[in-house]
């Protein structure tokens, strides 16, 4: 603007000069203008988007639970249950002697109810819970509030649970005035002594170690996150920041910081907020932190990257511990509490429990669920809450377990590190709840899954759908016998098929029994082929498939190809003694204000003869006992009554093995991402990781009621011939009650047989 | 699958399916019209000869299915029919080869208009009976109700 004065008379220079400067108020008050909007609507628009919070299945206490103390304990650690060493009082603490667990829960709002805070007492016989009472009275059944797993963040990324002023700890806002800015209440947005002093400090030590921005500065700084440390960016905050408490009171202010603040990342995942940070490094509600868990998150509004505290643990504590010193020399604490508080180690639920925090595999199906319901701006911005199905502690157990157990067959097997791959799902044998998905053997990664997308063949895991299916014809029963010998079949194009048994032998006439549990190919080709191809892949169908499967012969052996997740349905339907259920991960869905807008229930579908099931199911049980399931045994719980089926595919390249207890249906894969043989069998693969998950869920046997129809009759394993208890390799059958039996010649009907009769009959009353 | 039945039976069985719609139709919180029996409050009495105690819907559950079916039984009696089948399906997680529950889950579907379920969740509460013939009956009940309520006439006997 510099001007010199023209020679040509007046001042010519004058007039661009103001119409320049009239160009500038005019641009100055319209980016005011705009500024005062963007910032005040952002403001204002305080209903920040609320991604849908997703929850774990609550965990039911009762008397007759089977749980050992430990497991519950872990259950309430991983809930930020805290310790105390007198009777709790609080919600969200307890108490734990040898065989006894005194506690209170925090009030918690259902899908159906609101259950208030209750005082607990447990008591144990074991492994499992003896007895549960108030204190004064037995109390039938009692939830636990259920672990926040996740939530539906928008694709930016930014996660966050808003804190309301009652939830905030009175502490807090002091905390943060007396760290990040003494002079907060004074000033008016920005602190030119502050940044006077920062400027100095910074000069003085050659860097950046002092920052001067006011927490409102931080706040609009936070707002429209932009890390570059431009001057024009600088002045851009400090303007909308005068703005700012132009139109607001200081403790608006303090509590859209608190709520605002970028508080770490996990994944993709931004934390935002101190409700959310409280949840995602201590596993517990803000209002119940200790004074040494406030500080530390305090200590992270500064970089929550660089004092991550897990990762940068010294640096972390040593800034928690300034804060400590800082907020006693405010004289906000005392000297006493600071010396408790300083006591603590940094204590964040990871380093306790060292479980996944995120559950990648499992929102991914809660999404998909969710995603036929509600429009995905929904979903991010609406503050659902969402209940699903997954268990915690069993999905830590299953990541856990197929880890360890792929490590161990690539050392068994000689091959390559990192070489296979595996799935695991586990489900509610009755409800079709999804209980835990490990869709990939690094827990908590986010991309293939397994478990649901990847189909692969499941070989003889057909094999119970064709024995079903020549049940329910009612032309066989498990004791019928068949031929175990070459079969060739003719194909429509002209070739022909000629499947052979894994030994490579032929075993001649057997029973169905013992065809299914040593699971004969030869034998199975030959009673589909009898039954119809269409029949067993209508039945596959119907029974959970997702789709009717082309009708080849080889479709016999298990050439079809299915997710884990599938097959955990279709097993699923013969756990329930033949009705269906959908697989489900979700619950319910309730909106902010709690009005209940979906529920998922639990339906059920008759897709087979009970009756046939419960015969089949029996086959089933002994592929544990003496089949090919055999060499799990002493890896399951003594005593646990199991059933399932192992499953190769062609060349070796797929080995699965599902199975059920009572309770439970039990999925494992174990494959290569590029299909090449593996070299495991269904029982050298999967099944060593199936039988170790199964051992940690504290499940019940299989023992379902024997239907109406059925009745037991003593069958040689070998022969299916009707025997006595004092013929040897016998077995108890329950069959059609007009089932056409051949006796065995030899074993006469003796006194034991007659005394075992008698106690089945009584058996049968008492049943 | 379905157990043929005498006329006398299928004409009872009408009646009762009957009476179960129209209760669930005319009010939210009408009681029960059906010939449930209620339940035992209080232990039989065993001063005297030995009762023959009625069988109840709570008959083989733990304290926590029963104090959850019961639960599910007061909020169908309210018509708060989401919060009962919620009751219920907990305590189907709990025990989930008991029939008491399943069945009372088909009563509520039975209630909301839901006809294919409440069959299904009849049959299903069938298949877990067992030896228990009052189960049963209850069950064919149900399963007879829901029929007439798809119009399948020829099915219910």
């Amino acid at each position: 603007m510099a001007s010199t004065p023209s020679k040509a008379g007046g001042r010519p220079w004058r007039r661009p000069l103001l119409a320049a400067l009239a160009l500038l108020t005019v641009a100055i008050c319209i980016s005011l203008v705009m500024l005062n909007h963007e910032v005040t609507q952002r403001f204002e628009g305080r209903r920040w988007d609320l991604p849908a919070q997703i929850y774990a299945r609550p965990l039911e206490i009762y008397a007759g639970l089977t749980v050992a103390p430990e497991r519950l304990e872990r259950e309430l650690l991983r809930l930020g249950y805290a310790t105390t060493a007198d009777t709790p009082r609080r919600p969200g603490s307890y108490r734990r002697s040898h065989r006894r667990i005194d506690l209170v829960t925090r009030e918690f709002r259902f899908w159906d109810s609101r259950q208030p805070a209750t005082r607990l007492t447990i008591e144990f016989d074991g492994q499992r819970i003896a007895g549960l009472s108030d204190g004064t009275r037995e109390m039938p059944i009692v939830r636990l509030d259920p672990l926040l797993v996740g939530s539906i963040f928008p694709t930016h990324g930014e996660d966050r649970i808003v804190a309301t002023p009652g939830q905030i700890p009175e502490i807090l806002p002091a905390m943060l005035k007396v760290v990040e800015d003494r002079r907060f209440d004074r000033h008016i947005g920005i602190d030119p002594f502050a940044l006077a002093r920062a400027i100095v400090a910074n000069l003085r030590a050659g860097a950046v170690i002092q920052g001067g921005s006011t927490l409102t500065q931080q706040l609009v700084k936070n707002y429209f996150l932009d890390n570059r440390q431009t001057l024009w960016r600088k002045l851009r905050e400090a303007v909308m920041a005068l703005i700012l408490e132009y139109h607001y009171d200081k403790p608006d202010l303090l509590n859209a910081y608190i709520n605002e603040i970028y508080m770490g990342q996990d994944g993709s995942r931004a934390i935002h907020g101190f409700g959310l940070a409280s949840r995602f490094y201590f596993s517990k509600p803000l209002d119940e932190l200790e004074l040494h868990e406030l500080a530390l998150l305090v200590a992270l509004v500064r970089g929550p990257g660089y004092y991550h505290p897990q990762r940068h643990h010294e640096r972390a504590l040593q800034r928690r511990n300034l804060i400590l010193r800082l907020i006693t020399d405010a004289g906000i604490i005392t000297n006493e509490q600071r010396r408790a508080a300083t006591g603590h180690d940094l204590e964040t639920w990871d380093a306790r429990t060292a479980g996944a925090s995120y559950y990648p595999a499992f929102l991914q199906l809660v999404r998909s669920s969710l995603a036929e319901h509600y429009r995905d701006e929904d979903l991010t911005t609406t503050g659902l809450r969402v209940f699903t199905t997954l268990d915690p502690l069993v999905q830590a157990d299953a990541e856990r377990r197929l880890t360890a157990g792929l490590e161990a067959l690539e050392a068994r097997t000689g091959a390559a590190d990192d070489t296979l791959a595996g799935a695991v799902v586990v489900t509610g044998a009755q409800s079709g709840e999804v209980l835990a998905i490990v869709g990939d053997r690094r827990a908590g990664f986010d991309g293939f899954n397994r478990a649901i997308d990847a189909r692969r063949p499941i070989g003889s895991l057909i094999k119970p759908v064709v024995y079903l299916a020549a049940l329910q014809t009612g032309r066989y029963t498990l004791a019928s016998t068949i031929e175990d010998e070459p079969v060739t079949i003719r194909l429509t194009n002209g070739q022909t098929w000629s499947p052979s048994n894994f030994s490579g032998e032929a075993h001649g006439t057997v029973p169905l029994l013992r065809a299914l549990v040593e699971s004969f190919n030869m034998a199975t080709v030959r009673l589909g082929m009898d039954v119809g191809v269409d029949r067993v892949a209508d039945l596959l169908h119907s029974l959970g498939a997702p789709d009717r499967p082309p009708t080849f012969p080889s479709l016999l052996l298990g050439a079809v190809d299915m997710s884990p997740l599938d097959v955990a349905r279709l097993y699923g339907t013969l756990a329930s003694g033949g009705f269906r259920t959908p697989v489900r991960a979700v619950r319910s869905v309730v909106d902010a204000a709690d009005t209940p807008l979906q529920r998922f229930p639990l339906e059920v579908v008759a897709s087979a003869d009970p009756a046939a099931v419960y015969q089949l199911n029996q086959a089933l049980v002994e592929v544990l006992n003496r089949g090919t399931g055999r060499s799990a045994r002493g890896r399951l719980p003594t005593g646990l009554v199991a059933a399932g089926k192992t499953g190769t595919s062609d060349g070796f390249r797929d080995s699965w093995f599902a199975g059920f207890t009572g309770q439970h249906v039990v999925v494992a894969w174990v494959g290569r991402d590029d299909f090449e043989p593996t070299m495991l069998t269904g029982a050298s693969g999967a099944l060593t990781i199936w039988s170790s998950v199964v051992g940690d869920l504290d499940s019940t046997s299989y023992a379902p009621r024997r239907p109406a129809g059925l009745e037991n009759h003593w069958i040689e394993y070998e022969t299916g011939l009707e025997s006595t208890p004092s013929c040897a390799d016998g077995i108890t059958l329950a069959l059609p009650a007009n089932a056409s039996l051949n006796r065995k010649r030899g074993c006469h009907i003796d006194l034991r047989d007659v005394g075992k009769r008698t106690l089945e009959w009584l058996d049968g009353l008492i049943r | 699958m379905a157990r043929r039945l005498n006329p006398l039976t299928h004409d009872i069985l009408l009646s009762v399916a009957l009476c179960i719609c129209l209760g669930g139709c005319t009010s939210g919180a009408v009681t029960r019209t059906g010939p449930e029996p209620t339940r035992p409050d209080r232990p039989p009495d065993r001063s005297g000869e030995p009762a023959m105690r009625a069988p109840s819907i709570t008959d083989g559950l733990s304290p926590a299915g029963r104090s959850l079916v019961l639960q599910g039984r007061d909020q169908r009696t309210a018509g708060q029919y989401d919060q009962a089948a919620a009751s219920l399906e907990r305590a189907i997680r709990i025990e989930p080869s008991q029939p008491a529950p399943w069945l009372e889950l088909g009563r509520i579907r039975l209630l909301e208009g839901d006809f294919p379920q409440a069959e299904q969740l009849g049959r299903k509460a069938r298949s877990l009976a067992g030896r228990d013939t009052w189960i049963e009956s209850q069950s064919l009940q149900l399963i007879a109700a829901a029929l007439r309520g798809m119009r399948r006439y020829d099915e219910t006997q």
